[in-house]
């Protein structure tokens, strides 16, 4: 899933005040599930954002609304007939929602509500962590299931460095090392050996390395 | 405000559960057995526990009431009764530890007997009928000194050793000792027509006897009235004392000096008395019923007191459906005072008993699964462990498990979930109406 | 705003500061008027949007009143209350309320007076602190 964060209300405000009218958009997808962007989220930002700019004197028409997917056109088209009026969209949806957005409305303002975080796994209830980078080539099945990549700080691939001590990582106490995490799953999974073998130099290009990417399922595309 | 929300009000549904008709009883004193026999004598089963190793409770000290009926016989009467009737099983020595499960089906765990042996018990109905303790106060040298006794002791001293009573000529009686003060500002309620009962035994016994009671205010209530002008008319001497100004007691030998302002004289008096007896009432036992509140999370007043539902709808019932409380445990109260209220929790849990399942209400909580994202916020946060994602993927809560505390409707992030009775749109239409008016 | 009197909304919990107020009346115990009580069956079950609202709507203060530690009637709503109102309350701040105008109580349904005196206590904090900057924008 995808996590994101709101923005401080003070950033939100510069990017709304110019406006009379704007539609706040959220997103019943991942940042509805990390309580970033749900219809709950969308209805305390809109009565937060009304009172901050009554406080500053000016006045603003939120119309409130949540989408299934703010990253799927068809989903994005249900806006066409509410949109009549509104000067801006404060989308409250992943940098994805958001270009998607501002792709269909050419000609409104699209602004993000949030900062889009990491892809992550729910720890427990209030928790997310980083889990995923989206490198393109995924090597869980050599690394015990548990990603160098996305959980060292230096996205080392063979091995940890100097700075791991009893099984932390140097950057602070309340990481783990994740080569430590991996020695231990590959042992507890009799796979010490796989621990050995080196891996060569990442080829990051399947990363986004050579610009952006797309998937095409050429039975699907029309 | 209550109108703006009454406006959004939806047509509810009663929520349902079979019930247990089996009946805890707690406490083994005159309100425990006679709500036991009334509703074992219907045919339910009641289990009667009782935390000491014999069953009577305080009354066990009282041997007359005010209306010189005998209580001894009357408790021996009950206790027989109670033990060879067939639908009530007597668990003496039980210590309830535990206390789950739902309205009509609860489960209490008790550590019995010396061994502690654990037993648990199914029920769909529980009467706390725990009672009260003397207060256990120590005022006015009431443990140095032999002359001073409770009314309770005194009134022992009276049924028991009445050769003793007729050597004393002055009694003075000391009211609201303990009580109607900072640290416990409960009136016992009993102690002035416990002290006019034992001034009158006295005078039977020994007519020329001369008896004081000091007191801050004569509360014989109703018919206890009669009583008093009886001690009046009979000699005995009521002096007011005020808060302020208490009387004080000097130990002299076997007797005791009390010394009391005189309102209408406006001096001090001192008094030799051959016994001083102090009216120290009731209060709640605080470590067992703190104890039970908890396990049965039910509320206390102030005073530790268990606390009705509603002082005058719902007197007897407790705020959990299904439980009711019956005498001293819910205040200070005269014996049969105690009864009828033991008896009106009879009724009211037959009232219960008699159908075959439990109306918890409509307060439950109910997804729309057209705007739930599955997010297990609900799934996670509900105390009961009750929302789960169905086949369908979507959220779902079984209303006849659902306690209805609604934190699953305050932490969803879709707002995908509605408490009924309490939804969004009753409480905004009253925070709306509120500043309506106030605006306005 | 001469003769302020400020707006309270007392989110109440039905299991104790619900009847702590009804307690209250029987013990004709008076309380400020100022305060308005809205009855939720568990302090848990307050809502952030609710509280953020009742701002909106020009309340100089509020309060969700839950059961004592260890008390709640659902395990732990007033726990999770307490940890909502530390939430909102910086989200407050962030619109630029005073955070003091929100606050978290608890009290046992046998307490009628603590809740005539916190129902007082509040009062007059928020009287103090004068109404609330929404109040005033929306009176301008």
């Amino acid at each position: 899933m995808i996590t994101a964060e709101r923005k401080p209300l003070d950033e939100l405000i510069e990017y709304v005040k110019p406006f009379k009218r704007i539609l706040l958009l959220g997103c019943n997808e991942c940042v509805t599930v990390c309580a970033a962007g749900g219809r709950k989220e969308v209805g305390l930002l809109a009565s937060g954002l009304q009172m901050a700019l009554l406080k500053s004197g000016s006045n603003i028409e939120i119309q409130q609304h949540t989408l299934e997917r703010q990253c799927d056109p068809e989903y994005v088209e249900e806006l066409v007939p509410m949109i009549d009026g509104t000067e801006a969209i404060l989308s409250m949806a992943c940098g994805c929602g958001v270009q998607q957005l501002a792709m269909r409305f050419k000609n409104l303002p699209v602004f993000p509500a949030l900062n889009t975080k990491f892809m992550g796994a729910s720890e427990r209830q209030g928790v997310w962590a980083e889990r995923c980078q989206g490198c393109g080539d995924c090597v869980l099945g050599i690394t015990g299931g548990i990603c160098p990549i996305a959980r060292c700080a230096k996205q080392l691939m063979n091995g940890p460095c100097g700075g791991s001590t009893t099984g932390k990582c140097e950057i602070s106490e309340d990481v783990d090392c994740v080569w430590q995490l991996i020695w231990d799953r590959l042992k507890s999974l009799g796979q010490e050996d796989r621990y050995v073998d080196i891996m060569p130099a990442k080829d990051w290009r399947s990363g986004g390395g050579s610009g952006p990417r797309k998937i095409i399922r050429e039975d699907l595309a029309e | 405000m209550a109108v703006a929300s009454v406006i959004k009000a939806q047509p509810l549904v009663d929520q349902t559960l079979p019930i247990n008709k089996n009946i805890l009883v707690v406490g083994g004193g005159i309100s425990g057995m006679t709500s036991a026999l009334r509703l074992a004598d219907q045919g339910f089963q009641v289990y009667l526990a009782e935390k000491s190793n014999e069953l009577g409770g305080v009354a066990k000290n009282i041997f007359k009431t005010l209306e010189g009926d005998d209580v001894q016989p009357f408790i021996a009467g009950l206790i027989s009764q109670v033990k060879e009737h067939e639908y009530i099983q007597v668990i003496t020595g039980a210590i309830i530890v535990d206390h789950s499960g739902m309205p009509g089906m609860f489960k209490t765990g008790m550590q019995i007997g010396p061994q502690m042996f654990y037993r648990q018990i199914n029920h769909g109905v529980t009467v706390l009928a725990t009672g009260a303790i003397p207060n256990p106060t120590k005022e006015y040298a009431l443990e140095s000194c032999k002359a001073v006794r409770t009314q309770l002791e005194t009134h022992k001293v009276i049924a028991k050793t009445p050769d003793t009573v007729k050597e004393w000529d002055n009694i003075v009686m000391i009211q609201c000792v303990g009580s109607r003060t900072a640290d416990n500002p409960n009136c016992s309620r009993i102690c002035c027509q416990t002290a006019i009962k034992n001034a009158l035994a006295i005078l039977e016994i020994n007519p020329k006897a001369r008896i004081f009671v000091l007191y801050r205010d004569m509360r014989t209530y109703g018919f206890q009235e009669e009583y008093y002008q009886k001690a009046r008319e009979k000699g005995v001497i009521f002096v007011k004392y005020s808060q302020d100004t208490p009387p004080t007691v000097k130990p002299e030998g076997e007797q005791v000096e009390v010394t009391f302002t005189d309102a209408i004289l406006g001096q001090k008096i001192t008094v030799t008395a051959d016994s001083l007896c102090l009216s120290t009432g009731l209060i709640a036992d605080n470590d067992s019923s703190e104890e039970l509140a908890m396990i049965f999370k039910l509320p206390r007043t102030a005073d530790g007191y268990f606390l009705e539902d509603h002082v005058k709808l719902r007197p007897v019932d407790l705020p959990v459906p299904g439980f009711f409380v019956a005498g001293t445990a819910h205040s200070p109260k005269l014996i049969k005072e105690s009864i009828s209220q033991a008896n009106a929790v009879a009724a009211r849990a037959q009232t219960m008993l008699a159908r075959d399942s439990i109306n918890l209400g409509a307060a439950a909580a109910r997804v729309d699964s057209k705007l739930c994202a599955s997010c297990l916020i609900c799934v996670r946060t509900c105390p009961f462990d009750v929302p789960f994602i169905n086949a369908d993927g979507y959220s779902e809560i079984d209303p006849a498990k659902c306690h209805g505390c609604g934190m699953c409707v305050s932490e969803c992030p879709a707002k995908a979930i509605q408490l009924m009775q309490f939804e969004d749109d009753k409480i905004l239409a009253q925070l709306e109406e509120i500043f309506e008016k106030v605006n306005a | 705003m001469e003769n302020f009197e400020p707006v309270i909304i007392a989110f109440c919990c039905h299991y104790c500061a619900y009847t702590a107020a009804d307690m209250a009346g029987s013990q004709r115990l008076p309380y400020p008027a100022n305060v308005k009580i809205i009855r939720i069956p568990c302090s848990g079950k307050v809502d952030a949007l609710h509280i953020i609202k009742a701002f909106e709507n020009g309340a100089d203060g509020v309060y969700v009143a839950g059961c004592l530690e260890g008390d709640c009637h659902f395990k732990n709503g007033n726990e999770k209350a307490a940890r909502r109102i530390t939430y909102v309350r910086n989200y407050l701040e962030e619109i630029g309320i005073e955070s003091e105008r929100l606050m978290m109580v608890t009290m046992s349904a046998g307490m009628g007076y603590r809740f005539a005196q916190t129902a007082t206590e509040i009062t007059e904090k928020i009287r103090k602190l004068g109404p609330s900057p929404i109040k005033i924008a929306i009176a301008q």
